[in-house]
């Protein structure tokens, strides 16, 4: 019943799937400028030079053709617009790009100037089971190793900035307990 | 302003507290995102996303990083930001498609050609094993026959024989049988 949802998207990926002459072609032109955009916006964000992108974007498309369209047949219409899955698979893509770049290294060798955001990808958080929910987990990782404001979190995860708030003072309490020494 | 209050020493040190361990590259698979993962993110960015698959997924966000940095890079500036690309990337990829080349590229199937790798991989350690099981027997071999010279080279010097090719000979001339001369030998007599 959905499905019916971005009709000419479905048409288009159908065509692909077919082998249709041009599908291919009208593809690449009408989402080159979506899988292009999200790459070289992941590429500043990392702080990186845009040198890579033509490579990075063409690994995309790569992916998405590989083994007859096997990633694009992924792609559900009823949940969300191509541009906006498309905008997903070129942002992994780059992130890939990005690790295969730097080498992972320890937190004790890291430098003071690395990135907010790089602990995200470097490390793991060990949480003991049942402490914290994984909202409560993700906003304490976002706030102290993201160092991203109630604001940003709130945003990025689609809800009210109070709930931030809460859900950060709820995880306090239970960290409290936890760590209190046994008497 | 209220940010700062919020993330106070006590939090951060009680967060940090928290044991870590590094990721590596290796434990982070790069490559494509599971299905389920790329349409709900793509689903979290327009909105869409029920109640229990954001549960979901925010389970997930905290166990892979790389998902994480996706949402957190995806999201910046709205869910779709557009670029000119140039000319050049618009050709190369449609000479993807079908008919440009690109049927060898999607006939070749990857899992095969990992298995082949993989059981190639397997034959060449199975030959390493096999030559040095080879090399230590006839290592082993060469070791005994070095031996049993060393023997009748010595069994031939203490009967003032001298070095011959002809050893057998000369312990036999020199009256002790092989078998005799052997024995001596092992229990230190010459």
């Amino acid at each position: 019943m959905q499905r019916s949802k971005r009709p000419d998207e479905v048409r288009l990926i159908q065509r692909l799937v077919r082998g249709e002459q041009g599908a291919w072609d009208s593809f690449v032109e009408r989402f080159a400028p979506v899988i292009y955009g999200a790459v070289i916006k992941t590429l500043r964000r990392s702080g990186r030079d845009l040198d890579d992108s033509s490579d990075v974007a063409q690994d995309v498309f790569v992916r998405l053709c590989n083994r007859e369209y096997r990633l694009l047949r992924r792609y559900d219409p009823s949940r969300a617009a191509l541009s906006t899955w498309l905008t997903i698979i070129s942002t992994s893509t780059t992130i890939d790009h990005l690790r295969r770049l730097k080498p992972v290294t320890a937190l004790d060798d890291m430098p003071e100037t690395t990135g907010a955001v790089e602990p995200l990808l470097r490390f793991k958080v060990r949480i003991p089971p049942g402490l914290l929910s994984p909202r409560q987990s993700l906003i304490l990782k976002l706030l102290y190793d993201g160092d991203m404001d109630v604001a940003d979190i709130a945003g990025k995860l689609s809800v009210d900035p109070q709930t931030v708030r809460s859900t950060h003072h709820k995880a306090l309490i239970k960290l409290r307990a936890h760590f209190k020494p046994e008497d | 302003m209220t940010d700062e209050k919020i993330k106070t020493t006590e939090a951060r040190d009680l967060w940090r507290r928290l044991p870590r361990e590094p990721i590596g590259r290796e434990s982070m698979p790069a490559g494509e995102l599971g299905s389920w993962e790329a349409n709900a993110l793509a689903a979290h960015l327009e909105g869409t996303l029920s109640a229990p698959e954001a549960d979901r997924l925010e389970a997930r966000l905290n166990d892979s990083p790389a998902l994480l940095e996706t949402l957190l890079a995806a999201g910046d500036g709205g869910t779709s930001h557009t670029a000119l690309p140039p000319d050049g990337l618009i050709a190369r990829a449609k000479e993807l498609g079908p008919g440009n080349g690109a049927d060898r590229l999607v006939s070749v199937p990857r899992p095969a050609n990992e298995n082949r790798r993989r059981w190639g991989t397997r034959i060449e350690w199975a030959a390493v094993a096999a030559a040095l099981v080879v090399f230590a027997g006839v290592g082993f071999e060469l070791g005994s026959d070095t031996g049993r010279g060393t023997k009748k080279i010595q069994i031939a010097m203490a009967s003032g024989t001298g070095l011959d090719f002809d050893l057998e000979g000369q312990v036999m001339a020199a009256g002790f049988s092989l078998e005799d001369a052997d024995d001596a030998f092992n229990r230190g007599e010459i």
